[in-house]
């Protein structure tokens, strides 16, 4: 994947009505009107967030005729949580490692009589 | 993406976390509804109510507001082993929805407590995502609590 897609991926996600909006059809889908009903912002609105996570290639929307449900889409919503893992577990291990570093010192203090009582 | 025909029991995710916190605090934080209540939500939704009964084969029922969107999570125990070990089924009050099955086990490693999630059986490759995506913003609602305790901590 191209950095650009990840660039619109996080972009797409930037807003907690988009975010709220996911959240909800990893639940389920839902056509434009059900997903507008409880937001209690206007039928446009609702559709102009729904372009942005549909041009970020978050959501699809199927071709019924009638009722053309809101759906989540995995590769973009996957690549975004990978790239955040990664930088998670990076963290993770540091700390892992300050944490055996301050145990060592501590030993190295005991040893050597050094703590205070 | 999944092969096309792929089952639905391959369709499982996995999301593993450590937190800063003992086995003890982590097990009270996934088996307590007053403790639950505080956390077990994605970051875009807050917890409406919460109520289980914590024995193999006893319901449990959550509510979550999703910007102004309730969405409800029902299931029953399967296995309690306390400090290592639990496993719940989850089903989503939405027509359709399947019944998966989220297991959840406990490690203490020094310290921390390190945490591994899964959860199988999901309809599709996009809700298992949508699921992992959940999962991973929960679990860091739980490891800020944890460490918003440690910080009243060393204040105190």
């Amino acid at each position: 994947m191209t950095a650009d897609t990840l660039s619109l991926t996080f972009a797409a996600l930037s807003d907690p009505t988009r975010r709220a909006i996911l959240t909800r059809l990893a639940a389920g889908e839902r056509s434009v009107t059900e997903l507008a009903k409880p937001f209690k912002i206007s039928l446009p609105a609702v559709t102009k967030h729904l372009k942005v996570l549909q041009r970020a290639g978050l959501i699809s929307q199927g071709r019924e005729a009638q009722r053309r449900p809101c759906k989540l889409e995995a590769a973009p919503l996957k690549d975004a949580a990978d790239w955040v893992e990664q930088y998670r577990q990076f963290w993770d291990e540091r700390l892992d490692r300050l944490e055996d570093y301050l145990r060592e010192v501590q030993e190295e203090e005991k040893r050597h009589g050094r703590s205070r009582k | 993406m999944a092969a096309p025909g792929s089952s639905p029991a391959a369709l499982a995710i996995a999301v593993t976390r450590a937190f800063d916190a003992p086995l003890g605090l982590v097990w009270r934080a996934w088996t307590d509804p007053e403790v639950l209540g505080e956390w077990l939500c994605p970051e875009a939704c807050t917890v409406v109510s919460l109520a289980g009964d914590l024995r193999v084969g006893g319901a449990y029922r959550e509510t979550m507001r999703c910007g102004e969107d309730d969405l409800t999570v029902t299931g029953r125990y399967l296995e309690i082993v306390p400090e290592r070990r639990l496993v719940f089924t989850h089903r989503w009050e939405e027509p359709g929805a399947p019944e998966t099955v989220v297991t959840v086990e406990l490690r203490a490693r020094g310290g921390r407590t390190e945490v591994t999630l899964t959860q199988r059986g999901f309809a599709s490759e996009a809700s298992a995502e949508g699921h992992r995506a959940g999962w991973a913003s929960a679990l860091e609602n739980l490891a800020n609590r944890f460490a918003g305790m440690a910080a009243a901590n060393t204040r105190g």
